[in-house]
């Protein structure tokens, strides 16, 4: 075993004439566990796709126990040298079983009985690694819920067993509940010091400060500092990553006063009276109302039964409403259309003149969101793929925020953006709150609970407790979870 | 193996052909197409003399099945879906004249009386009206040659491309003009019978053409044709036309205003109903021979234009509703080597 | 501790996806059956079943084929024209020469993989390349055989009327197609690796595949199906015709469909395409049946077809799922 699993010297990445990567020298031993932090567009996934081999560094090399990698090295290669990633846009094919997945990726599945053996080997590092997992390996991905197919993505990648070198988790729990990345960070100190080496990349800062042994911090596609885990902080993190809310820490709790809002008309209303086991959701004009609970207890089909809402056969909802679906990539964004046309498209009777649509209308409503909310983008005619994640999240939002809905749904709308966008997104919501537009709120990171009115905690697909959210601390929708 | 298929077959049809003695015949026509006028024509024809039969007490039922877009695959399963159903006989007009003889021996061999015509099949065994196909081109280039004995510039106008039809139609022409070696086919357009496409295929080629003495044609594309000279304004040269009521009205108008001649030939769609009575003769034990030659109808005389003008629905077809007696007469003169005969007012 | 809550839901779809296709059959098949006893009678079922069953096969093969490009994600609208060519191919060059006739048929499944590489290099859809492909294959067939004829080969004609004990033929080839289909497509590395491809290139690749050869093997196979839906419509027919096989492309794309198969995103069930094509033949026995008039003929065709998928797709209700 070499000392430096990995070493990168010099590398630096051009899209085009924009520099990705600047100059980024890093090194890994076996059994270390590296944290990666930084904004979205800091470089942190370009230079972990240089590393799996998807796409070739610019200038400056690396090597892999020692061994400089060539022009040919590619993902192939990169497995076959023990290289694996977890990727925050899941690799897996939908349409395919968990089993067979595996066998996309882990060739040695092949010949009599491969579908046993796969399925045997899935399942024994889920119950390593996520005992309660509820997975079966003869099961389509797609009627997996995000957070189960992220999980089926790690075990994937653990499926290489001792041909395991390095693993990149890029994002792994950015779909993940609280109770499952848990067990994630549980396993990863569990295995910290054998042979395998580890990149961790992460926008909670809490996690990557729980697992990692060292922090590389990055910032516009250079390093711009590193940290030993335990000497490293929270603020001190979000310093180095340069971030303009350097006072986030402040601002928590800040917002956490109870308002009142009993006179406030419902928008959302039970039909029946409340059953056994099972609580009602009730909403209020101007209201934010969180929905907590381990990931997949059913929070997203409540956000979708609610969003038919104009012949709800459970509640009374005066619409109309919107959905900021939770897989933007899936079900959020027109691949195909341009920046402009995503964001408008709920709005597109306001953007005609003589009922066809008037470009310059159409640029002056994006326009306006740009400027306020700061979507960065070189051009907004380009195409919204053409976006960072957290870009991408922003003009989701501008879209529902301009249509008419009186509420909208959100189905964990912060998944996988930095911390500065988070915090725009926060500010929107308050903003909107005040002029009496109302939020349901599904997400799953504790820490946003804070910024709703109520809390409504799931438990095995129904609302168990309802917590005030001056009171939804963490331990108080863990108690009610379990 | 085969005579395996064919006594199974034969002894799960017995039932139904043993038990049909005494009662009405059932007929069924099946028909590849009905998307033209000349289809359409044909199918009224039919219903008509099926009705003649039904008050005459002979059939009990006549219905017409017709198959998407002259799917032969499709008629072919059509034909055995019929056969089940223990139909006395079928007419055929076939998608494919050799791609149904083994579903028609089939039914052959289970005892059903089996009459194609217009699209006939190629099987020997089955009744067969074959239409003198090459007689509709042979006949054209006669008349052509009869009025320009000088000689000239000829643009064929050939139907749909990989069929029977199309193919036989071009062979007598081309036959035909060999021996009038003053004739030179300059172009060559599908027109698929079918006017307007016609007209796009010859405006098409027309730019390139010189000056042209005659279209030959195969019936339905007549009117294209003349409409495209005119665009082009070109003199309209000789068009041969094929029965059509646009055809047979052009020609009358340019006749009644410059005197313009030709002659319209084309098999005419009563056919189905000479195919429906010998059908009907088969079944009454009658000996049919298997074989018999229809020439097509030609109008060649203005007093037949004028009655067929009036007689034809618009957007119809030139044609007669044969009866029962003419069918019989018919095949009594083609037994004894006489020409058929004349056409029933 | 977390309770699967997937699992009903998944098992009630696995259910369904089987059950969908079968029921549309059901609904063509019901009203012939009704309508003539014999198909289900002792004595008689083995004959009548055969004959209704009969030209059913070559567009199970066609719907096959189908499936497997549309595993992929693409289509093929030259499979009428090139089930025809085959025909002719048999027909007029197979029956003289077998070695040429071979060869022919070699050249044709290799122009299928090449579509298949042109396909993955240009990223052109295969739409446009199959259409100009369709010209081709007619003209081609035009050329061998202008005019319907031609003879087959006596081992093809032979070869479509085995007359295996008990079970009809047609049902035999039927069976043994959907097994061979599904184990093709579901147990296979290939048909993983294809459907794969049909739902998310971009990590099939990442995974160390080349998107190009399943391409390659996809279009392969699906020209070799439709070289036997030719072989065995000619062994029917025991004829060449150079349009024999009208109307073929859009039956096999509609047998893929009700049979459960998607146009994207690589969901389809060679089961369910096998049911699908069986359905879609059986709606020309069906009119006969009912003695529809025949000016009412095509429409009729057109809504038993959506009558069978929607009575199928009645039992999916897959759920109220509706997105922004």
């Amino acid at each position: 075993m070499a000392e430096r699993l990995v070493e990168t010297k010099g590398i630096g990445k051009n899209f085009g004439i924009s520099p990705a990567l600047v100059d980024v020298s890093l090194t890994l031993a076996p059994g270390e566990c590296l944290g990666l932090v930084g904004h979205n567009g800091a470089g942190k996934s370009t230079l972990m796709n240089i590393l799996t081999g998807i796409f070739p560094p610019s200038s400056g090399a690396f090597s892999l126990n020692g061994r400089l990698q060539d022009a040919g090295y590619n993902v192939r290669a990169a497995n076959s040298r023990g290289v694996w990633a977890v990727f925050q846009e899941l690799s897996l094919c939908l349409n395919l079983t968990v089993a067979e997945n595996l066998r996309v990726f882990h060739p040695e599945f092949r010949g009599w009985g491969w579908r046993k053996r796969a399925g045997d080997a899935i399942t024994a590092i889920l119950d390593e690694i996520f005992p309660g997992h509820g997975i079966r390996p003869n099961q389509r991905v797609e009627t997996l819920n995000l957070g189960r197919r992220q999980v089926v993505e790690i075990a994937k990648a653990f499926a290489a067993g001792d041909g395991l070198g390095l693993l990149i988790l890029d994002e792994p729990t950015s779909a993940l509940d609280y109770h499952t990345a848990r067990q994630l960070i549980d396993h990863l100190n569990r295995i910290k010091g054998g042979s395998i080496g580890i990149i961790y990349i992460s926008h909670i800062l809490d996690e990557v400060l729980a697992c990692t042994d060292r922090i590389v911090v990055m910032k516009d596609g250079r390093i711009s500092g590193e940290v030993a885990s335990r000497d490293a902080t929270r603020d001190r993190l979000i310093e180095l990553m340069g971030s303009k809310s350097a006072s986030a820490g402040e601002a928590r709790g800040g917002d956490r006063q109870s308002r009142d809002l009993s006179g406030r008309p419902l928008l959302i209303s039970p039909r029946r009276p409340e059953e056994k086991g099972g609580l009602r959701l009730t909403l209020r004009e101007g209201e934010v109302v969180g929905l907590a609970g381990l990931a997949g207890h059913g929070q997203t089909d409540l956000l979708i039964e609610l969003f038919d809402w104009r012949r709800n056969p459970d509640y009374r909802i005066e619409g109309p409403l919107t959905f900021i679906p939770g897989d933007r990539q899936r079900d959020g964004n027109f691949p195909l259309w341009s920046i402009i046309k995503n964001l408008t498209i709920l709005v597109y009777p306001r953007v005609r003149r003589y009922r066809i649509i008037d470009l310059s209308l159409e640029r002056s409503v994006s326009g306006r969101w740009r400027d306020s909310i700061g979507i960065r983008a070189a051009s907004l005619g380009d195409n919204i793929l053409s976006l960072s994640g957290g870009n991408q999240q922003k003009v989701l939002f501008a879209r529902c925020l301009e249509s008419a809905a009186k509420a909208i749904l959100m189905d964990d709308p912060t998944r996988g953006v930095d911390v500065g966008t988070k915090e725009i997104i926060y500010r929107l919501i308050r903003e909107e709150r005040d002029r009496g537009r109302s939020f349901v709120w599904y997400t799953t990171e504790m820490d946003e609970l804070k910024h709703c009115d109520r809390v409504y905690v799931f438990r095995n697909g129904s609302m168990v407790a309802e917590i005030p959210g001056t009171e939804a601390t963490e331990e108080a929708v863990l108690r009610s979870s379990f | 193996m085969k005579r395996i298929l064919l006594s199974i077959l034969v002894a799960a049809l017995a039932v139904g052909v043993a038990s049909s003695g005494e009662k009405k015949w059932r007929i069924v026509l099946s028909n590849d197409y009905a998307g033209n006028s000349w289809r359409q024509s044909m199918i009224s024809d039919w219903k008509t003399a099926a009705e003649m039969a039904i008050k005459a007490g002979i059939i009990e039922e006549a219905p017409i099945f017709t198959t998407n877009e002259s799917s032969a695959a499709e008629q072919a399963a059509q034909l055995q879906s019929l056969i089940l159903e223990g139909y006395d006989a079928i007419v055929l007009n076939a998608a494919s004249p050799e791609a149904l003889n083994s579903v028609v021996q089939d039914a052959l061999d289970a005892g059903i009386v089996v009459v194609s015509f217009d699209n006939a099949i190629t099987l020997p065994t089955a009744w067969r009206l074959i239409t003198d196909f090459e007689y509709m081109g042979r006949r054209q280039v006669e008349y052509v040659a009869q009025r320009f004995p000088q000689g000239g510039n000829i643009l064929e106008i050939r139907g749909l491309a990989g069929t029977y039809v199309n193919d036989a139609i071009h062979r007598g022409i081309v036959e035909t003009l060999a021996k009038y070696p003053q004739f030179k086919v300059v172009g060559e357009v599908h027109g698929d019978w079918t006017s307007s496409v016609a007209q796009k295929a010859v405006a098409g080629i027309l730019p390139s053409l010189p000056e042209i003495t005659a279209v030959l044609t195969q019936g339905g594309d007549g009117y294209g044709a003349v409409k495209a000279f005119e665009a082009s304004g070109r003199k309209i040269p000789l068009v041969l036309m094929g029965n059509r009521y646009d055809e047979m009205e052009i020609w009358k108008e340019m006749l009644d205003k410059t005197g313009y001649d030709t002659i319209s030939l084309s098999i005419a769609p009563g056919a189905s109903t000479i195919a429906f009575w010998e059908a009907i003769e088969v079944l009454n034990g009658k000996d049919v021979p298997k074989e018999i030659r229809l020439l097509p109808y030609v109008i060649d005389t203005h007093a037949k234009l004028e009655r067929d003008l009036k007689n034809t629905p618009k957007g119809g077809v030139a044609s007669i509703v044969y009866t029962q007696d003419w069918v019989q007469k018919m095949i009594a003169n083609v037994k004894a080597g006489l020409p058929p005969p004349p056409d029933p007012e | 501790m977390v309770r699967p809550l997937d699992s009903r839901k998944e098992g009630l779809a696995r259910y369904t996806e089987t059950l969908v296709p079968a029921i549309s059959l059901l609904v063509v098949l019901l009203p012939i059956v009704y309508k003539q006893p014999n198909l289900i009678s002792p004595d008689r079922y083995y004959a009548t079943l055969t004959m209704t069953l009969a030209f059913g096969i070559p567009i199970v093969l066609a719907s096959l084929g189908q499936m497997l490009a549309m595993s992929i994600g693409e289509i093929d609208f030259a499979m009428e024209n090139l089930v025809s060519l085959v025909t002719c191919v048999m027909g007029a060059v197979m029956f003289k020469d077998p070695l040429l006739g071979t060869a022919f048929l070699i050249g044709i499944l290799a122009v299928y993989m090449l579509i298949g590489a042109f396909i993955h290099l240009k990223k052109l859809p295969s739409i446009i390349i199959t259409i100009g492909m369709s010209f081709i294959w007619t003209g081609l067939a035009i050329t061998i055989q202008p005019t319907p004829g031609g003879s087959m080969p006596a081992a093809v004609n032979a070869a479509m009327r085995l007359r295996p004990p008990w079970i009809p033929y047609p049902i035999v080839l039927a069976v043994l197609l959907a097994l061979i289909g599904h184990f093709l497509m579901f147990k296979t590395n290939f048909g993983i690796l294809a459907r794969g491809v049909g739902d998310n290139v971009k990590s099939i690749q990442q995974a160390g595949h080349s998107a190009i050869r399943v391409r390659i093997m996809v279009f392969g196979l699906v020209g070799l199906f439709g070289i036997l839906s030719g072989v065995a419509l000619g062994g029917l027919t025991t004829s060449a015709d150079p349009l024999l096989a009208k109307n073929y492309t859009l039956l096999s794309v509609a047998a893929v469909v009700l049979g459960g198969g998607t146009f994207a995103g690589g969901k389809v069930s060679a089961v369910g395409a096998v049911f699908g094509a069986l359905a879609m033949h059986l709606v020309v026995h069906l009119l006969v049946v009912l003695k529809i008039s025949t000016d009412w003929q095509a429409g009729v065709k057109g809504f038993i077809i959506l009558l069978a998928l929607y009575i199928g797709g009645f039992f999916k209700r897959a759920g109220k799922i509706r997105y922004i």
